[in-house]
């Protein structure tokens, strides 16, 4: 499960109060269908390993297969921006070595870390030791990471996906997962029953449930669903990738401990500066690089150096924010620096026209309109004495600012994904 | 920019609108688990009348309850800034006060527990009781007035839910807590939490079901009395509207809709009836989402009341 409600909680669709709500829902639906598929039982997970019942297995993929089919019909009917999702990066030899661990302890407790608390809400004692082991084994490998953290951290291939590293479209991708899973389901049930007839005519009775009889309705509604996700994917996949390049599949850019993908931002206007501020509603740092007078500074700015600004950057000593404003006296010399700043994997503007631009359009008043003006020309008068006043302190009615421009960064870094 | 500083920060100008803690929300809970306790101990000694066959749990149940509420009053104790001064709450009876109601009923139900655990207590506890001889002789006169016993600790129980609510609800300035249904809902929330707890007490399989179904029928109250609070809000006065606003969207709104109401009333009154119809087995898990949910109303009722004063939620020094 990841840490946020994505997309609609990017999309500012909710307050945070509304989306812990939801995510509550979320978790207890997601616990509720897990203690009714049965993975809230260890026996179920394990009976894998010995062939018995793959019930599991068959959840897991039709999970996946779903979530997946959603992914692509949805971005590819353009409902979601594949752009945004965020993927764990990935550590290939770090990785297998992790899996494998971690598979190891499913066999040994027949738990992951999600069926461990459904299964301890369902009254199981053995999950909540393994429960009491996910905290016991983050702390031996934090103790462990200063012998662990070279190895853990080699071979990042970034943020892999299967369609940007085969370079193939999605929706053949898709397509071949879905064939993948067909196979298995019925390579699956025909081990299950291979397994099961071992037993026919002993005294020891078949293990795992008894054979399942087949609703000839269920069955074909299940066929159909198939089908139609498979058909789904195809048209609508081959619809996505007709718009993009596979590499941008699930593809996150933005500020990263590892890795540094900055970018710069189109340069912004005195005006619009003058209304995010006002609205206050994205988190920005002003950086002023003049060494002389600091006439006519943005309100909030802070003063660094053109010489110290890159080094700054990258001892991280900047504050943190979601995009860096660089300002100047003329707005040229701060063309040049963006760049740097953006090498250091931070998203950096700059104000156009610099202090002197903000100056006259903020600082000093609007001329009032004459003689035949239209109705848009009296709000940009409106607009602009109201920011005017607010930025001088003059007195004046409410503020009516238009709608501040939006710059466009990535989302912070959440934690999550995997199974659990 | 301009920047407007309301400097409240001097001392004793404001009044204090914060004053109840963690040790309020303890003592309204354990509280209301106690009246829900008294309630069903008597309704369960009037079914078993002359048979005097009553469950396991309710045995435990009496032995429990002068336990829980001493640790409650206890908390209520801590939030006295002048600890000294408590026996003072007994040279006086206002009647008007429900602060002076409310340590008289709580001085007034101790006898009748312990009259309680001299009757029903589990055998291994009751028998290290009665050897002492004023206690033999309590018990044998509470004995003949088993019935009076039940009917009392029925109408207790119902009178020191109600109270709980009350004691909340008789400040007119705070807007939140100024509701009538704020005693019937604490009352619902007590009995519902007390019926949690015997059905997490119980072994035997019929006595358990027969809480289980006593718990649907108390959260389904609890739910509907919560829709009451709303109402009787959304339909008051100004104030009492923009008080119920921190539950819609405001402050308090993630804490009461998940905690209160998903996690402690809805989940497990459809885990419970779920279970009811054999459809689910529910671990002990269930019962203690339904305790966890006591707790969590009384908290959030008493934190978001004192909040919806002056300024909303927002902190009086520091808001501009």
């Amino acid at each position: 499960m990841s840490g946020s409600l994505f997309p609609l909680y990017t999309s500012g669709a909710f307050g945070d109060e509304i989306v812990l709500f939801i995510q509550l829902l979320v978790g207890i639906g997601f616990g509720f269908a897990l203690e009714r598929s049965g993975f809230a039982r260890s026996e179920n997970l394990v009976s894998i390993f010995y062939g018995r019942d793959f019930r599991v297995m068959r959840v897991m993929f039709t999970a996946i297969l779903t979530a997946m089919a959603g992914l692509v019909m949805l971005s590819g009917a353009g409902l979601m921006d594949m752009g945004l999702l965020y993927l764990n990066e990935t550590f290939l030899w770090a990785q297998l070595v992790g899996g494998l661990v971690l598979g190891a302890g499913f066999v040994v407790s027949g738990y992951c870390p999600g069926t461990s608390l459904a299964g301890a809400a369902s009254g199981r004692i053995d999950a909540l030791f393994v429960i009491a082991g996910v905290p016991l084994g983050s702390w031996i490998y934090a103790e462990l990471y200063p012998l662990l953290g070279a190895f853990a951290n080699s071979a990042s291939m970034g943020t892999a996906s299967l369609p940007s590293w085969l370079g193939a479209p999605v929706w053949v991708v898709a397509v071949g997962v879905f064939l993948f899973a067909g196979g298995a389901f019925l390579a699956v049930g025909r081990i299950e029953r291979w397994v099961r007839r071992r037993f026919v005519g002993t005294e020891v009775p078949a293990p795992g449930p008894a054979p399942i009889r087949i609703n000839p309705l269920k069955s074909a509604t299940h066929h159909l669903l198939f089908a139609a996700g498979l058909i789904g994917v195809v048209v609508l996949g081959a619809a996505y990738s007709a718009r993009t390049v596979p590499a941008d599949w699930g593809r996150y850019v933005g500020p990263d401990e590892h890795e540094h993908e900055g970018k710069v931002l189109p340069p912004l206007g005195a005006i619009e500066l003058a209304r995010i501020l006002v609205e206050g509603s994205q988190e920005i740092a002003i950086i002023d690089i003049r060494e002389g007078s600091k006439e006519a500074s943005v309100p909030g700015s802070i003063f660094v150096s053109a010489g110290d600004l890159t080094e700054r950057a990258a001892a991280h000593e900047l504050p943190h924010v979601d995009a860096y404003v660089l300002v100047s006296g003329d707005g040229e010399r701060v063309r040049e620096l963006a760049p740097s700043l953006a090498a250091h994997g931070l998203y950096a503007t700059w104000l156009d026209g610099g202090t002197r631009a903000w100056k006259k359009a903020i600082l000093s008043p609007p001329r009032t309109p004459e003689g035949g003006v239209t109705k848009d020309q009296v709000a940009l008068y409106e607009e602009r004495a109201s920011i005017h006043a607010y930025f001088t302190d003059a007195k004046t009615a409410p503020l009516k600012v238009k709608a501040s421009p939006v710059l466009k960064v990535a989302p912070k870094k959440r934690k999550g994904g995997g199974c659990s | 920019m301009t920047e407007t500083l309301v400097l409240r920060t001097n001392e004793g100008i404001d009044p204090q609108l914060h004053i109840w803690g963690w040790d309020v929300a303890g003592y309204l809970f354990l509280g209301g688990l106690v009246a829900g306790l008294l309630f069903f101990i008597g309704l369960h000694m009037r079914r078993s009348g002359a048979r005097r066959a009553l469950p396991t749990s309710v045995r435990w149940g009496a032995v429990a309850a002068p336990l829980l509420l001493g640790a409650g009053m206890f908390l209520l104790f801590l939030d006295l800034d002048l600890k000294l001064h408590v026996w003072r709450f007994y040279t006086a009876f206002r009647w008007t006060s429900p602060m002076s109601w409310g340590s008289w009923i709580l001085l007034l139900v101790f006898p009748l527990m312990l009259v309680q655990v001299l009757l029903i207590a589990p055998e291994s506890i009751r028998s290290l009781l009665v050897r002492a001889a004023p206690a033999s002789w309590a018990a044998s006169m509470a004995e003949r007035g088993w019935n009076v016993v039940a009917s009392l600790s029925i109408l207790t129980g119902v009178a020191l839910g109600i109270y709980t609510g009350i004691l909340l609800g008789a400040s007119v300035a705070r807007p939140l807590w100024s509701s009538a249904a704020l005693g019937p809902l604490f009352l619902a929330s007590g009995i519902s939490g007390a019926a949690a707890l015997l059905a997490l007490l119980e072994r035997d399989h019929a006595a358990r079901a027969w809480f289980t179904r006593a718990d649907v029928w108390a959260l389904g109250a609890e739910l509907a009395l919560i829709g009451a609070f709303f109402v009787g809000h959304a339909t008051s006065t100004r104030c009492h509207i923009e008080a119920i606003q921190l539950f819609l969207g405001g402050a308090y709104t993630a804490p009461f809709w998940g905690l209160v109401v998903v996690v402690g009333v809805a989940a497990p009154l459809l885990l419970e009836w779920l279970e009811l119809r054999g459809r689910v087995v529910v671990s002990a898990a269930v019962p203690v989402l339904v305790l966890v949910g006591g707790l969590a109303l009384r908290y959030v009722i008493v934190a978001a009341g004192q909040a919806a004063g002056v300024g909303g939620d927002a902190p009086l020094n520091t808001f501009f």
